[in-house]
């Protein structure tokens, strides 16, 4: 994996009468598109705000490379809040064009860049339109587009699909992809278990300001698996005490198995095949992240 | 430092590139003008054109024939009778009116009536020319059966002046008229004063308003520090105030030149010497005081009052402004709630006007020297006092308090704007607000 890009060491964070982060550490590896995830009011906005320097931790550090985050860190950081906005009076270019300055582009580069964004995005015809005249597709689109322009090493990206209809939805993930494909790290946050098992490559469950699960997606769901196998076969099961105590479903010559542990495969392949029962398919059924997910929260609020 | 720069100039082209900034900047001293020029219309407007009055003055009260104007004519037609007269009015031949004077006149009396027969009532102004030079002839009249000659008359006339010799060695004690003088232009300085806080404090608040409900705020603080953005927008601002402010500068000479051209045109402002006779004032001592008006005014050391006003026009403005800016970060996403929380800030700025009202015709009292001290009051009031020369060691502090309050309240109103900005939905209470004073 390589370098850490953000190092959170021992974060805690109160709000009033709110303990919003607990004693919080993990790392965030250079260059992978990591999940944050947790139900609302886990934690992850209180945590990403910290990363962007818009609040302090009460106690504990992060890093980002290596340097305490403040105002130099963040213009390496490209950050779409769940909560985002556009000056709806300005135009598009000059709106773009704008947040890049703030970041620290040159003015010549900056429009350029906007310029070709807008071409990727199919936007250019929209670049000297006032934002407020936009769909709201399109909207999100610009909103895209000035979080990466300034083409920050670090993005994090809270809830970016919220809202998007599937075209955008599509052309924002390839665009997330091939950010990473250049070497941008990528923090994702979202609250849908789903979005994460197809992008994130490593992740960090937190639930009431604690991390309840982490690691990479494959190693987790390897963690959390109970043994459960499908198995597509043709003709029908004979009645069986060994069968029927592993059987959790039957349906359209199709079985789900729940095994005492991986040698007991075996001998369900030997039983079929005394039975003569052909078997068209046999796989492993992991958990989702969603069924982990609710599961481990489950546990944690029964605690 | 760079990332103010910006944000003041984002403020200051979203505002002043737009049409409805230049429509505001000049439709507002354009209808300024259309008053002035409908007013002259209205004022010039001497009703009908001149009427014909016949002069019937049975006992010769009114001495000498009467003088023809140019909106009446006088006519004495020799032994006609009223009745036939009237007749004649009446079918509105050749005459208008009839004047008549058939008794004499009491000499001891001061009210006297004349009949004045017309079939219609004609304009005030007329009714007006006509009582005046009715009652100028009596009063020759009454002086020739009192045996008095003119000079014993005006001899009578008793005016008083007052004349202040300020004992000391205070070089620059104004005089009377300079200070009467100070305290209007002082009254004008403290209304532009609030006009200013009020509508530019306004556009802060509003400004800040829209990023948040908009939820660009949180964008821009993962860039700036929520100070630079609120000292930004407070900046930004101010430089659409002297845009504007600018332009009303320059347009209003104009506005002005337009007004008084058709002003004059309606002799309106043309000063009749029997007029101001009439009412006492003496042609001569009018020019008199507008030579002393105009030497007083260059005696001012504009410099020097100009400089301060500047001074308390920057801390003022800051100030209010501020307060506006952390209203504004505290305001839910109903922008209708906002008004509500504006009234603690505007009620200090509604008294101080009228203390500077006050202020003006006693700029010594206590209540000037107290209120122009006090940080919330003294961008109004202090102007206002100025003129009238206040002591510089109170001006200084004035100062000195005003600016250390500027600072305070901008450092208040941004750890109040830091937490009010993030926090959406329903507005805050003021308990709430005082609270985020005091977090980390």
């Amino acid at each position: 994996m390589g370098n850490t890009c953000i190092e959170i060491k021992n974060v805690n964070k109160h709000y009033q009468n709110l303990h919003a982060v607990r004693d919080m550490s993990f790392d965030i590896p250079t260059g992978s598109i990591f999940g944050l995830l947790g139900p609302n009011g886990a934690g992850k906005t209180s945590l990403i705000r910290m990363i962007t320097a818009i609040t302090r931790p009460d106690s504990g550090s992060i890093t980002l490379n290596g340097i305490q985050v403040g105002e130099k860190t963040q213009k390496e950081i490209g950050y779409l809040p769940e909560e985002r906005g556009l000056y709806k009076k300005m135009k598009v270019t000059d709106h773009i064009v704008y947040v890049a300055r703030l970041k620290g582009m040159p003015k010549g580069e900056a429009t350029q860049k906007a310029k070709q964004w807008l071409e990727k995005f199919s936007l250019s015809e929209t670049a000297e339109k006032k934002v407020e005249e936009l769909s709201k597709g399109m909207q999100q689109k610009v909103q895209f587009i000035s979080t990466v322009i300034h083409e920050p090493p670090l993005l994090i990206l809270d809830e970016p699909f919220s809202g998007l209809d599937p075209i955008n939805t599509n052309l924002i993930r390839n665009e997330i992809y091939e950010l990473k494909q250049r070497g941008v790290t990528i923090i994702f946050s979202t609250h849908r278990m789903e979005q994460v098992e197809e992008v994130c490559e490593n992740i960090v469950v937190i639930n009431k300001g604690q991390i309840v699960l982490e690691g990479s997606v494959e190693d987790i769901k390897q963690q959390s698996k109970e043994n459960i196998f499908s198995l597509k076969f043709k003709g029908t099961i004979p009645d069986s005490s060994f069968l029927n105590k592993c059987i959790v479903k039957i349906e359209n010559q199709e079985m789900t198995l729940k095994l005492d542990d991986e040698d007991q495969i075996k001998d369900v392949f030997q039983y079929l095949l005394s039975k003569d029962i052909p078997i068209l398919r046999f796989e492993e059924v992991l958990p989702t992240l969603n069924e982990i997910f609710i599961k481990k929260v489950g546990q944690a609020s029964s605690l | 430092m760079e990332k103010i720069w910006l944000i003041i100039q984002r403020e200051y082209l979203s505002r002043v590139m737009t049409k409805k900034f230049w429509i505001l900047t000049f439709v507002v001293p354009f209808s300024i003008m259309l008053l002035y020029g409908f007013l002259g219309y209205i004022l010039s407007n001497k009703g009908d054109s001149s009427i014909n009055v016949v002069v019937v003055d049975k006992n010769n009260i009114l001495g000498k024939r009467l003088p023809n104007s140019e909106s009446i004519y006088y006519h004495y037609p020799k032994g006609v009778n009223i009745d036939e007269l009237k007749e004649k009015i009446n079918k509105e031949e050749k005459y208008d009116a009839i004047l008549y004077l058939e008794d004499s006149v009491k000499v001891y009396s001061s009210n006297h009536s004349f009949d004045y027969y017309a079939n219609k009532t004609f304009s005030l102004d007329k009714e007006i020319e006509l009582k005046s030079i009715l009652s100028k002839r009596i009063r020759q009249y009454k002086i020739k059966q009192f045996g008095l000659e003119q000079k014993q008359l005006s001899a009578l006339d008793a005016g008083v002046k007052l004349k202040p010799q300020i004992i000391g060695e205070e070089e620059n004690s104004v005089s009377n008229l300079a200070s009467t003088m100070g305290a209007s232009i002082g009254i004008l300085i403290g209304f532009a004063m609030y006009g200013i806080i009020f509508i530019y404090g306004n556009m802060v608040m509003r400004s800040v308003m829209e990023e948040k409900v908009n939820r660009i705020v949180e964008v821009m603080i993962s860039t700036v520090k929520p100070f630079q953005l609120m000292l930004g927008k407070v900046l930004g601002v101010a430089c659409v105030g002297i845009t504007q402010i600018l332009a009303w500068a320059l347009t209003l000479p104009f506005v002005g030149l337009i007004g008084s051209t058709l002003l004059s045109s309606s002799n309106i402002l043309e000063l009749d010497p029997s007029a101001l006779e009439a009412q006492g004032i003496d042609q001569e001592e009018m020019q008199y005081q507008v030579a002393l008006m105009l030497e007083n005014l260059s005696e001012i050391n504009w410099f020097y009052f100009l400089f301060i006003i500047l001074l308390y026009f920057i801390g003022g403005y800051l100030l209010y402004s501020s307060l506006f800016a952390a209203v504004g970060s505290a305001v839910g996403d109903d922008q209708g709630e906002g008004q509500q929380l504006t009234i603690p800030i505007a009620i200090p700025i509604i008294i101080a006007l009228y203390i500077s009202i006050a202020v003006a015709t006693a700029p010594d009292s206590s209540l000037a020297l107290w209120s122009s001290q006090f940080p919330l009051f003294s961008p109004i009031v202090m102007p206002t006092r100025l003129f009238s020369n206040p002591p510089l060691w109170e001006v200084l502090l004035s100062l000195v308090l005003l600016y250390a309050t500027t600072v305070g309240c901008v450092w208040l109103s941004a750890r109040i704007y830091r937490v009010g900005i993030l926090l959406y939905g329903k507005k805050a209470s003021f308990k709430e607000i005082a609270k985020w004073i005091f977090y980390t």
